[in-house]
């Protein structure tokens, strides 16, 4: 007894200890290093007051991220200057700088410079919220001859390449709000070997007719809001691409996208409303090319492609309407390529009132299916419909009363939809229909309230393959 | 499917600095590369793997990060990371230095860097004083020497006491 009492006191006191030892301390450098560098340099260069063992420590961090100071902007590019000029490390990382740029373009080249002696293997620079158009930084040259880069993401400046290229370690390249000119992108990217993580958010190519992508190890693709000529093409060719993003992009002329049998994860989306619709049907192809999809587990697709692909006439015998307007091809949901979708997300964008076509016979049309369709929804999980009845208030423009009822047969076409989804997936575990939140014409709680009990009545009445299938609607 | 589930009889076992041993399954080891590359390297499952340098408490908490990671598919990314923010929280500064020396020593980089992220975000935006107390630094400079390099590098200090 008394001897487990002397046992606990000993642990006890053991633990005090433990409790006042200096931890930092004990740490190995390395180890101290991968800490800090998840500090700004501000806090680094602070700790050199903590001990006398600290005072030169920042001198060799090997991961630099500053970040605009809180103090006066001014004082900010001379701060970064000083860091990197006292910095006695023999190997940079990493060089993390968010900086708004006005005017200090010779300063920002001697950073880039000073990262380039330094071997630099992830350089992440970013000029700015505050940049307009005509201040952008133009980034230097120098940079693409950087052999030990392994990533490199810019933001905000303007490249103009005039430098042969040497980035065979990248691995990653992300651009975000970054203009192109002169050809450069389609120079850049041949250099760049093996790249593995390709992504262009919102950038601008001006005077480039086409974006070729054809990088052979790229395995992730996004590209985002980028600007082209409208009679510009994109030809990519990756073949072992697993996830590919297509956001806002469809005012091209030619889309060629290849060789996709790897795909993982897709996602085909517009963010934009309504306004695009006319734009896409005109010209846009790139729905031909979700043939691509075959082993796609994961897929967005977002009603603007699902209606062009309604419109290109190969297709035209699978129409069906959701909320009046989307006209879902099955060809491109659900194609006899793409047997092993997964998870399902639909987010109901909103139509301007033309374009609704409220076309009965493509309502009744999901009805109608039934067994040959099963075999393509084999593997589907998960359903996530979000901003359902969305487009109910265009209902209101062309309906003099609101009654519940007439707000139901609106939505039939939905309703027929989520019911052919229900009967036939087999594998289905979740079934999660979301609302549109901004329902404004529907002032009254009680009308909305009845609204959305006739509906959920109505969904768990249906006929369901999978009798697992958790069903959520709200 | 078949060779994940011949994995998943494999255990072997852990020793820590204290003598006490644990029994785990290899698929859960391999969240640790050290382990992994013991493995590799033709060490027999069935021998005791000691780890002198982690003590029992510490030990049960990297396994029990381990079989969360191994045990999670990669779709649940997002029941991860509230498990991650969840496992180090409310954790002393005793056990958190453990842990992240241990995550150190057995190369599991996904706890390594939970646990690193964690000690940082504790130094940022503190006052130096501050600092000293939670991680009880002791400051060996005379007042003198501590203005001093304090006047060194006051560019940084803008705005601290």
């Amino acid at each position: 007894m008394e001897g487990t009492k002397t046992k606990q006191k000993k642990m006890k006191d053991d633990q005090k200890v433990a409790e006042k030892r200096d931890c930092l301390a004990e740490l190995p450098e390395p180890l101290l290093h991968h800490i800090i560098s998840y500090l700004t340099m501000k806090d680094v260069i602070r700790t050199s007051v903590l001990a006398k063992r600290w005072r030169y420590t920042w001198l060799y961090a090997p991961c630099l991220t500053f970040w605009p100071l809180e103090t006066t902007r001014p004082k900010e590019a001379p701060f970064i200057t000083r860091s990197l000029l006292l910095h006695k490390g023999p190997k940079v990382q990493k060089l993390n700088i968010t900086f708004d740029f006005s005017t200090e373009a010779l300063l920002v080249d001697s950073w880039i410079h000073f990262a380039l002696t330094r071997n630099v293997n992830q350089l992440y620079l970013d000029f700015g919220r505050c940049g307009t158009y005509r201040c952008k930084y133009r980034i230097d040259d120098i940079i693409f001859s950087c052999s030990s880069l392994t990533v490199l993401a810019l933001k905000s400046c303007i490249i103009i390449l005039a430098v042969k290229n040497k980035l065979s370690s990248l691995k990653t390249l992300s651009f975000e709000e970054v203009e192109f000119h002169g050809g450069a992108i389609n120079d850049l990217l041949p250099s760049c070997s093996n790249l593995e993580h390709l992504s262009f958010t919102h950038c601008y190519l001006a005077d480039i007719p086409d974006l070729v992508i054809m990088n052979a190890g790229v395995k992730t693709l996004k590209i985002e809001g980028v600007s082209f000529f409208a009679s510009s093409a994109l030809e990519i060719y990756v073949p072992f691409i697993i996830s590919f993003e297509l956001i806002e992009l469809l005012h091209l002329t030619s889309y060629v996208i290849k060789r996709m049998e790897s795909l993982r994860s897709a996602s085909v989306v517009c963010r934009k409303s309504g306004a695009c619709l006319e734009r896409v049907c005109a010209s846009s192809n790139i729905l031909e090319n979700l043939e691509a999809l075959f082993h796609v587990k994961d897929l967005r697709v977002c009603s603007c492609y699902l209606q062009v692909r309604a419109c290109s006439p190969p297709n035209l015998f699978v129409l069906a309407k959701f909320n009046f307007v989307l006209r879902l091809s099955v060809h491109s949901l659900f194609p006899s390529h793409s047997p092993n979708v997964e998870s399902l997300i639909i987010s109901i964008e909103e139509i301007a009132n033309e374009e609704i076509n409220d076309n009965v016979e493509d309502g009744e049309y999901w009805k109608l299916q039934g067994p040959y369709f099963s075999n393509h929804l084999c593997n589907l999980k998960m359903v996530k419909v979000y901003n359902f009845m969305k487009n109910l208030n265009v209902l209101k423009s062309k309906q003099a009363t609101t009654a519940t009822e007439v707000l139901l047969e609106g939505l039939q076409n939905d309703m027929n939809f989520l019911r052919f989804l229900l009967k036939n997936s087999k594998a289905l575990v979740r079934f999660f229909i979301t609302t549109c939140k901004n329902v404004e014409f529907i002032k009254s709680e009680g009308k909305k309230f009845r609204l959305l009990f006739e509906l959920s009545q109505e969904l768990l009445a249906f006929p369901r393959a999978s009798q697992d299938a958790e069903i959520s609607f709200s | 499917m078949a060779s994940s589930i011949e994995n998943n009889n494999e255990k072997l076992t852990l020793k820590s600095s204290d003598g006490e041993e644990f029994l785990v399954e290899k698929h859960v080891a391999l969240q640790s590369t050290l382990l992994q590359n013991m493995l590799d390297s033709d060490c027999s499952s069935a021998d005791v793997i000691p780890l002198p340098k982690i003590d029992a408490r510490t030990l049960a908490l990297v396994l029990g990060y381990c079989k969360k990671h191994a045990d999670a598919s990669s779709s649940k990314q997002g029941e991860l990371n509230s498990f991650d923010s969840e496992f180090l929280k409310d954790m002393d500064m005793g056990a958190l230095f453990n842990l992240v020396l241990a995550a150190n020593f057995m190369e599991i980089k996904g706890l390594l860097d939970i646990a690193a992220q964690k000690i940082a975000d504790t130094i940022k935006d503190k006052p130096h004083q501050e600092v000293r107390e939670i991680f009880h630094v002791e400051n060996d400079y005379t007042p003198e020497e501590e203005a001093a390099v304090r006047e060194e590098n006051r560019w940084a200090f803008e705005g601290f006491p």
